[in-house]
């Protein structure tokens, strides 16, 4: 008997291929072999195997990761589109050419005045805060933040703290929850991140600030995890993220 | 996805939401490393995004993206035949909700994902994506850039190789 042949009709019998003479004359003839019949429950099962195999989920960090890219390239997108729309008025207003120059020279000012500032003493920091582009705040939370700053003042985590309340954009709350997480050993950026997490809108922000606390082991900020993980209004991956930190803590204890 | 083309690409996160749990899964049957597996599904949505433009209306999305899954799968393994020879990819990879699972099943899988990782790397994505992702071979065709014939008769003959490795190599018994 060739059953690779009885094999081949076994396949297309399961994806549904196969006329209904052929599917008879394949049942009749697995009936009547006890081989063919192995084969058969054997290709059956691996069917009902694949079809059944579990869906494995990614880690949060997939999500978060993609979240922070989306913002940064949305961001830097809608920086060009303005710079372009600005191109195309210059076209369209040739008689207004002196105007534009100007508007250049005091926009290449504003610029050259914002790097300068990055590059300045950290008592500028709340200043710097206050520019309109969020890719500029970030660059001077970074800067003034960097590894290397070992000594940092009260006043420059104050600065950051109301940088996580108040700005507006997800983006530079994130890199403020990220600065912010160096930091978790002061009581006051515990206080904070614990705070924020009611105030917080964007799911992003709200994760990485567990992720933050999740750090330090603190009766706290287990009691915070807790409440976020019975609370049924937080995003889903808010939830899980808040409980993975509660069992790596708690593992921790042990 | 046709805001996302249009320009709007902060609607990418819903397309992410929907289809990432897909791709993810599609990358790690045929790599089976999660790491690896994750890195190449944001890499995809990256890609995504700056490919837009060649998205066309009429497209099927699904099948559209997933040419881009396998075109970032392929360019990985293609950069990284150049490299030091890393890790080799057995170290698989038993999912986290085993846990809630039986034994038996949990077992299944294993020696599923065992018997798939013996495949070629051809043979691995026609299945993967014919028989776990169920996409029809009309869409897998256009991805992988078979005829639907000849997908028919490749996923046809590693299906039967996949229980001849369970039965043979692997000696599972059912």
């Amino acid at each position: 008997m060739n059953i690779s042949h009885w094999e081949d009709k076994m396949i297309l019998a399961l994806e549904g291929d196969l006329n209904q003479t052929d599917q008879a004359e394949l049942m009749l003839q697995i009936s009547k072999d006890e081989n063919l019949t192995e084969i058969w429950e054997n290709y059956q099962e691996l069917y009902s195997d694949i079809d059944l195999f579990p869906i494995d989920q990614p880690s949060l960090k997939v999500k978060h990761n993609f979240s922070k890219w989306l913002e940064d390239e949305s961001e830097s997108l809608d920086d060009q589109t303005s710079e372009v729309k600005f191109v195309k008025l210059l076209t369209w207003k040739r008689w207004a050419s002196v105007a534009a120059i100007f508007i250049c020279v005091f926009g290449f000012w504003q610029v050259y005045n914002q790097n300068q500032q990055l590059g300045s003493s950290l008592a500028n920091l709340e200043s710097m805060m206050k520019v309109q582009s969020p890719t500029e705040r970030i660059k001077a939370i970074r800067v003034n933040y960097n590894q290397e700053q070992t000594d940092v003042d009260d006043k420059m985590i104050d600065v950051l703290i109301n940088v996580l309340f108040a700005d507006l954009s997800s983006n530079v709350r994130l890199a403020a929850v990220e600065t912010l997480s160096d930091y978790i050993d002061r009581p006051d950026v515990r206080t904070a991140l614990i705070k924020s997490i009611a105030t917080e809108k964007d799911g992003g922000v709200k994760l990485a600030i567990v992720l933050s606390l999740g750090q330090i082991q603190n009766e706290e900020i287990k009691s915070t995890l807790e409440n976020i993980v019975n609370d049924d209004s937080q995003e889903k991956y808010v939830i899980d993220g808040a409980h993975m930190q509660l069992i790596r803590l708690d593992k921790v204890d042990i | 996805m046709k805001a996302v083309a249009a320009g709007d690409i902060r609607k990418a996160s819903m397309l992410f939401d929907r289809y990432h749990v897909n791709v993810y899964n599609y990358l790690m049957k045929v790599n089976q490393n999660r790491m690896l597996a994750e890195d190449l599904t944001q890499n995809v949505f990256e890609k995504m995004i700056k490919y837009k433009s060649s998205f066309q209306d009429q497209q099927n999305f699904k099948g559209w993206l997933f040419t881009i899954v396998r075109n970032a799968n392929i360019d990985h393994h293609r950069k990284r035949k150049y490299q030091s020879i890393d890790d080799s990819y057995l170290e698989m990879a038993t999912c986290d909700n085993d846990a809630h699972r039986n034994m038996e099943v949990a077992e299944q899988n294993k020696y599923l994902m065992e018997a798939i990782n013996r495949l070629t790397a051809e043979e691995k994505e026609i299945l993967v994506l014919t028989k776990f992702e169920k996409m029809k071979y009309s869409e897998v065709a256009k991805i992988t850039g078979m005829s639907e014939s000849n997908l028919k008769v490749k996923a046809h003959r590693s299906i039967k190789k996949l229980r001849a490795i369970l039965i043979n190599d692997i000696k599972y018994e059912y």
